[in-house]
């Protein structure tokens, strides 16, 4: 099938940015990139954000007009996340170092995880998300629980729940913050590698 | 597995919560969170960002120029081919450009009078708009 989607000129692309609230974006997508970073490098968060533009002036990045070009900004970081988590993934597995990745499961950890079902994954989640201090209040629980029900849009949870989105992003928010147990301790246990 | 799926749905609401976010300047809707501070270094970032930007966009800009022998050039030819049509459009064009257009006959205009109009537009943008019209026609 043929692309039929025009991407946008250089031209197009300043004058979209100059509608943006640039130091918002900016600050946005580099948080964006410290949660999504196994390690959370802020030298490297700030690289990636440097290089999704410098993509996106040199044409290696593309912006389809029509397009949210915040959406197009914040799935380039995403994607360059990712290679970043790979990369690093496979240097401790070859070099069996951990840096701020303390302990990554052995093989037979990994094995014996891949035999749980979704749902005890989900119980252990849960579980090491109540033991942050802070632990998630009653809103944030039920947003958690909307996520592993699949439903991942806050405009979707807010109609589900229902609640005001504005309650739903504050909760979001807060919730976002008491992540990276859960997230580095999934790493720790095998997951993350795709 | 398992863990993978909840590490990308986790993933997934975090990606959305960055993109709902507001990010348009001047706009109507009221955000009701308090408006942050951002730290200078990303208002520095940013100047940098947007400087970029216009350096990129006039680099592809002059890369596009035309030269005026090409322009005269290409007029001339697309006159050949779509006989007597060419010029109302190109007259066309030349009056929303907001230039005197009172020329006789692309024919008979000279090429001191098709410099002095060429000179003053943006070759590149006027025959795309010239070939779209023929296209349309």
């Amino acid at each position: 099938m043929v692309d039929e989607r025009k991407y946008a000129s250089l031209i197009k692309i300043e004058k979209e940015l100059l509608t943006l609230n640039m130091p918002k974006i900016i600050a946005n997508l580099n948080r964006y990139a410290l949660d999504k970073l196994y390690d959370n490098d802020e030298f490297v968060a700030d690289d990636i954000v440097g290089d999704v533009f410098h993509k996106l002036f040199i044409g290696q990045r593309k912006w389809y007009e029509g397009n949210s070009l915040e959406a197009m900004l914040f799935g380039a970081v995403k994607s360059l996340c990712n290679n970043h988590n790979k990369k690093l993934l496979k240097s401790y597995e070859t070099t069996g170092e951990s840096s701020n990745i303390e302990n990554i499961g052995g093989e037979g950890h990994l094995i014996a995880s891949k035999q749980i079902e979704f749902n005890e994954i989900r119980d252990l989640a849960i579980k090491i998300l109540r033991e942050h201090d802070p632990p998630p209040d009653y809103l944030e629980e039920l947003i958690f629980d909307c996520w592993m029900d699949g439903m991942t849009k806050q405009q979707e949870i807010a109609s589900y729940l229902p609640e005001d989105i504005i309650e739903v992003r504050k909760g979001v928010k807060r919730l976002k913050r008491k992540l990276g147990s859960v997230q580095k301790e999934f790493i720790k246990l095998g997951y993350g590698r795709e | 597995m398992a863990g993978n799926k909840i590490l990308d749905l986790i993933d997934e609401a975090i990606f959305d919560y960055y993109l709902q976010d507001n990010y348009k300047l001047d706009t109507d809707i009221k955000v009701k969170e308090p408006q942050e501070d951002y730290e200078e270094k990303y208002h520095k970032l940013a100047r940098q960002i947007l400087f970029k930007a216009k350096l990129a966009a006039n680099k592809a800009n002059i890369s596009k120029v035309i030269s005026i022998t090409e322009a005269k050039g290409q007029l001339k030819e697309l006159n050949k081919k779509h006989e007597g049509k060419v010029f109302t459009i190109f007259k066309k064009h030349i009056e929303e450009y907001g230039l005197a257009a009172n020329y006789r006959n692309f024919d008979t205009m000279n090429e001191e009078e098709m410099s002095s109009i060429l000179e003053q537009i943006n070759f590149t943008k006027l025959f795309d708009e010239i070939q779209s019209d023929l296209e349309n026609e």
